[in-house]
């Protein structure tokens, strides 16, 4: 449950949200979105959990694809369209440590303290080649951590990012109920003052002058597009626990699983819930509407830096306290810091799954005395700062996380479509399960669940092919489709290739994909 | 088109191995295991033991035409003859032997624990004779050999059905050498060291170390042989399990700041003997979750883990070449 909610990147997720959802869709209800995530969720992961409780094994995705539709498929899906880009994030994770929690602190400091010093330190951190040192020394330490083993790990996140994060929230909702409006308004110029940014009634007037309306009626296309927006994060991170399946004891048990994802995404939706409540009743829509239009569509015109600055800042605006401030920065490392974790070690499951299928060679799924599978561990970190010093040279091509997301998502669909057909394309292991408990009629409650999934999962792609605001349509979007497209042809390839490596040495590849009948 | 790899390389088919083991009176396993040759086009068929089961459930008459059963504590009712099928087939499948029984036999059964033993020792006896005759049934004609040998859990009365099955097919290995081909034999011991289950075939290292000793001497070419030893070596990630406390009965498992406390549950015996003797494998059962594939000099060593409960049959296919490990998989289904 904590790795769902950590991985859905807590409260990092959601200022990302709320303060790019509406300037990119104009009209949408946030808190709408809200709700109907929820309630989407509940089929996605009652699906997902069936298939978890089924099959528990390490790798789930994998499994689930490359069992129930196609082994060339499931690998291709989960290696080029799943692992790898989860790499991607790791990186990602890594600097956000920098560019969303040390630059905000120290932004913080400075403003706090009226010292440039700190300020400096922060514009010094946000350089790229320091962003850089620093992303690979952090990719490193989580690398030494996962492969030490999961216990390390899960004591890592117990006692501390879950911990941090808890007071981070519970901080941010003292702040809105001790400190008053007038004094947030007040603290936010002084800090932009400090920073160099725009004032709060700067911010308004420029977004107005630009062409924001702060009456857009409510649209429902958009809040749609601010549901799928927000599911994809919460969905995948809710789930990503399932690629470790295989080392949990209580795997087999439906309804753990079930509420250990819909526990996550309750605490989620609690975590976006205070955050909504805090940022249209406490800091106002005018201003954060305002902030929203300029930071989504203008973001150079907001000052201060606030492109690397990251969102943070805003909830140390109210307390302006060094101490506090320092709290809030701990709340987000954690969240922040779960996504390096959670990428790699889902991989590295994947990894370890298709190793065992004797798919990618022995070496990747060989696992050390603490259980961990080094070998994949290590392979995706030495990816993940490859990528960190490409797009140092590169940064342009940061638009490829939009094409991350939604491969992402294009590999969660084959998982629901996977669902669907399950009780009837392995009718044994369907039978034996605890998901053949529940039927509606006749017709099995997986299968329901997972085309509730599978067509909200097939809106979002639609919406990633069509909205601008997803940023696979960018101009520059041609480098995320060749990037996609090389590497699923090449996984597909590589999966042909070994098929018949392996033939030649006596093995059938597809003996892993297939059940011996009992009778 | 120019060939990316060796002409000629591809002479001789390899002998192809499907390995199980840890079957625990599960029907299911044990039928798909017996189907596994053809299915996978095995040569020959090896059960790594612990063939018997774990419990006992009696169906019991309540008196008034029906009848119940306790299951992990929970009593369930059943009104006709079909429930009561179809609930011991389904635990069957999973590994339990069921009795139908009166209620003054209940009654025995619930305060004599020898009684229990006796009953227990007769289902798995019977149910082991079952699935000899369904392997011979299945195995007869076939050029499939199917090699069955004991684990830790497996009583020598148990073991003792095995001595004379019927027909060519199924011949019992343990603690014995057999040729897999005109090149490559098995060598097979089922002893595991000491659990805190206290099982009945569990020996002290130096025993097995000893066990070894008798039967590899029997072995001309050791380089030739696949050691069926259904303990893992120690501390080769194949032996990996949680850390019970046995001062508790059940033994439960020991905990270190709220996270499962795991080491390696394996032999040192049997890690000596693959370090010193370097067959071609070893094939490893005893520990169901550490499933995997590690090499301890040029031997490879697998254990092919166990998913009996559920009726999964998690196996493992080896291609054997010219004293070589040609090619491996595992499977699961």
């Amino acid at each position: 449950m904590y790795f769902g909610y950590l991985s859905a990147a807590g409260l990092y997720g959601v200022t990302l949200f709320f303060f790019f959802g509406p300037g990119a869709f104009p009209g949408g209800s946030i808190l709408v979105a809200i709700l109907l995530n929820l309630l989407i969720g509940i089929g996605i992961f009652g699906a997902y959990s069936m298939l978890g409780s089924a099959m528990p094994r390490s790798g789930a995705d994998y499994v689930y694809q490359s069992r129930l539709l196609s082994p060339a498929l499931g690998f291709t899906a989960t290696f080029a369209g799943l692992a790898f880009w989860q790499f991607f994030f790791a990186f990602l994770a890594a600097s956000t440590i920098i560019s969303g929690g040390l630059v905000p602190l120290f932004s913080g400091i400075g403003a706090i303290t009226g010292t440039h010093g700190w300020i400096s330190a922060a514009n010094w951190l946000a350089g790229s080649h320091v962003s850089l040192a620093f992303t690979v020394v952090f990719l490193l330490i989580s690398a030494v951590i996962m492969v030490r083993g999961m216990r390390l790990y899960l004591g890592i996140q117990k006692y501390f990012m879950i911990a941090f994060t808890a007071l981070a929230v519970l901080l941010i909702a003292i702040g809105w109920l001790a400190v008053s409006h007038s004094t947030f308004i007040s603290h936010f110029n002084k800090f932009e003052h400090a920073v160099g940014g725009l004032s709060a009634s700067q911010v308004v007037g420029k977004a107005a002058a630009l062409g924001y309306h702060q009456h857009i009626p409510f649209s429902w296309g958009n809040t749609l597009a601010l549901t799928a927006l927000l599911g994809i994060g919460s969905y995948l991170s809710c789930m990503w626990q399932t690629e470790l399946l295989g080392e949990m004891k209580s795997a087999r048990n439906l309804g753990r699983l079930f509420a250990s994802m819909m526990g996550a995404a309750v605490m989620l939706t609690v975590t976006y819930l205070v955050a909504f409540v805090w940022t249209y009743a406490y800091v106002g829509q005018p201003l954060m509407g305002s902030f929203s239009f300029l930071a989504f569509g203008h973001a150079g015109v907001l000052g201060g830096g606030w492109a690397f600055r990251g969102v943070q800042s805003f909830f140390l605006i109210p307390f302006l306290n060094v101490f506090l401030a320092i709290l809030i920065f701990l709340g987000f490392l954690g969240p922040i810091s779960q996504s390096m974790f959670n990428t790699t070690l889902a991989s590295s499951r994947i990894y370890l799954s298709q190793s065992f299928d004797r798919v990618l060679p022995a070496w990747m799924g060989q696992v050390n005395k603490r259980g961990a599978p080094a070998n994949a561990i290590w392979f995706g970190t030495v990816i993940s700062i490859v990528l960190a010093v490409i797009f140092l040279f590169h940064p342009a091509l940061t638009e490829v996380l939009a094409a991350g997301y939604m491969f992402l998502t294009l590999s969660l669909i084959w998982s629901l479509l996977a669902a669907i057909v399950f009780p009837y394309r392995m009718k044994e292991t369907y039978e034996a399960s605890p998901a053949s408990r529940f039927k509606v009629g006749n017709i099995p409650l997986i299968s329901i669940l997972g085309a509730i999934g599978f067509a909200f999962m097939v809106f979002t792609i639609v919406e990633f092919l069509t909205q601008s605001a997803f940023g696979i349509l960018a101009g520059t979007a041609v480098v995320s489709w060749v990037t996609a497209a090389v590497l699923a042809v090449a996984t597909l390839v590589y999966y042909y290739v070994i098929s018949a490596i392996r033939k030649r040495a006596g093995i059938d590849l597809r003996w892993a994909f297939r059940t011996v009948p009992p009778e | 088109m120019p060939r990316f790899w060796k002409k000629g390389e591809r002479a001789g088919q390899p002998l192809r191995i499907f390995y199980a083991s840890d079957f625990h009176g599960s029907d299911t396993t044990f039928r798909k295991f017996v189907n596994a040759g053809q299915f996978y086009h095995a040569d020959v068929l090896i059960c790594g033991g612990d063939l018997m089961g774990k419990t006992v459930v009696p169906v019991v008459a309540d008196g008034r035409g029906s009848r119940f059963a306790y299951l992990h504590g929970q009593r369930q009712e059943f009104s006709s003859r079909e429930e009561i099928a179809s609930f011991r087939t389904a635990l069957g499948k999973s590994g339990a032997y069921t009795v139908e029984c009166e209620p003054d036999e209940y009654e025995i059964l619930s305060k004599d624990s020898g009684e229990v033993e006796k009953l227990f020792n007769k289902l798995a006896i019977e149910r082991l004779q079952s699935w000899i005759g369904f392997a011979q049934e299945r195995l007869t004609g076939s050029s499939t050999r199917c090699f069955l040998g004991g684990g830790n859990d497996d009583t020598e009365e148990f073991l003792a059905q095995l001595a004379d099955m019927p027909g060519d097919n199924l011949v019992y290995s343990e603690s014995g050498v057999h040729p897999l081909d005109d090149r490559h034999v098995v060598v097979t011991v089922g002893y595991s060291s000491p659990t805190p289950w206290n099982t009945p075939r569990e020996k002290t290292e130096e025993e097995i170390e000893a066990a070894i000793a008798a039967v590899t001497a029997e072995v001309p070419d050791l380089s030739s042989a696949i050691f069926n030893f259904h303990v893992p070596p120690i501390d080769s990630t194949l032996d990996r399990c949680i850390k019970l406390d046995a001062t508790v009965w059940p033994p439960a498992p020991m905990m270190d700041r709220g996270q499962p406390v795991y080491f390696g549950a394996g032999s040192q015996a049997v890690r000596r003997a693959i370090e010193g003797m370097q067959p071609v494998a070893g094939l490893h059962g005893h520990i169901h979750e550490s499933r995997g594939v590690v090499k301890l000099g040029e031997t490879m060593s697998f254990n092919a883990g166990s998913e009996y409960g559920e009726g999964i049959l998690r196996g493992l296919i080896v291609a054997v070449r010219d004293s070589r490990v040609a090619g491996y998989q595992f499977t699961s289904g």
